[in-house]
């Protein structure tokens, strides 16, 4: 029993605060699939310009 | 590539610099790996503090890595508000890694002593909670320790001066340990049982001050 809540009530807030948990890892899960494309197009980036350095 | 990734962060987590310098979005990448990392290491140690019975320990694997995930959530904003108000030197993308990579620090530990946890809980009436507990309190230890070692080696960094701006950054980090905890009491009173046993922190709390 938690600040005279009884258990049920207790239950309920533990429910609703995993939900948040929940959308945390789906909001993490975006986060790295966008920092990885990211990522993706920079390491491109440092490729062509290695690539086009010596010629210029 | 994932487990290139995964020695990447070890090698954070060691307070070693990358052999390459990284990027705002490699580093978001390799925070985001080091919750996930902690969450699968943290549902480990669910799954030994909760072998006295099969439901516990199914029931464990989520709930322990939900309160550590919770807590951190419930503390982040603060401490990235402290960092604001303090003017420290540090970004909050970079107080927010460091503190995904001691989060993945603790964690770790707490996996390390998982088999510890497991074998005391079943062969020891008298250690095994005290030892399951200890292994918490070893983990909160380690990882309030890598935080503030990785933050002060981050603002060692950017200002090139191990003393100009650390004390900014140093309270944020005090700020984020402190209400970590905090609402780690807190979730855990939420999701209790988490060791088969009653123990003062099932009350939250109002049940740790209580004589």
């Amino acid at each position: 029993m938690l600040a005279g809540h009884d258990s049920h009530y207790v239950h309920i807030v533990w429910l609703v605060a995993s939900l948040f948990g929940i959308a945390a890892v789906v909001a993490l899960a975006v986060i790295y699939r966008r920092a990885a494309r990211r990522h993706e197009l920079e390491q491109a980036e440092q490729i062509i310009a290695e690539h086009d350095g010596p010629s210029d | 590539m994932e487990t290139n990734r995964l020695s990447q962060l070890m090698t954070l987590a060691c307070g070693n610099p990358l052999a390459r310098p990284t990027t705002r979005s490699h580093e978001t990448m390799l925070a985001v790996l080091a919750i996930v990392s902690a969450l699968v290491l943290a549902s480990l140690w669910g799954v030994a503090a909760g072998s006295a019975s099969a439901s516990l320990a199914v029931a464990n694997s989520y709930k322990v890595p939900m309160v550590i995930l919770l807590s951190a959530l419930t503390a982040l904003p603060a401490g990235l508000v402290a960092l604001r108000l303090t003017n420290a030197k540090l970004s909050a993308v970079e107080l927010t890694s460091a503190f995904a990579l001691a989060i993945f620090g603790g964690t770790l530990v707490l996996a390390t002593l998982a088999p510890v946890v497991a074998i005391y809980y079943h062969t020891s009436s008298k250690a095994g909670v005290p030892v399951a507990m200890g292994s918490v309190f070893i983990a909160l230890g380690t990882a309030t320790l890598l935080f503030g070692r990785s933050v002060a080696r981050r603002v060692l960094e950017k200002t090139g001066d191990a003393t100009s701006g650390r004390a900014a950054s140093l309270f944020a980090v005090v700020v984020l340990v402190t209400l970590f905890v905090a609402a780690l009491v807190q979730y855990v009173a939420l999701a209790s049982p988490i060791i088969g046993e009653v123990t003062r922190f099932d009350g939250g709390v109002d049940s740790m001050f209580v004589r």
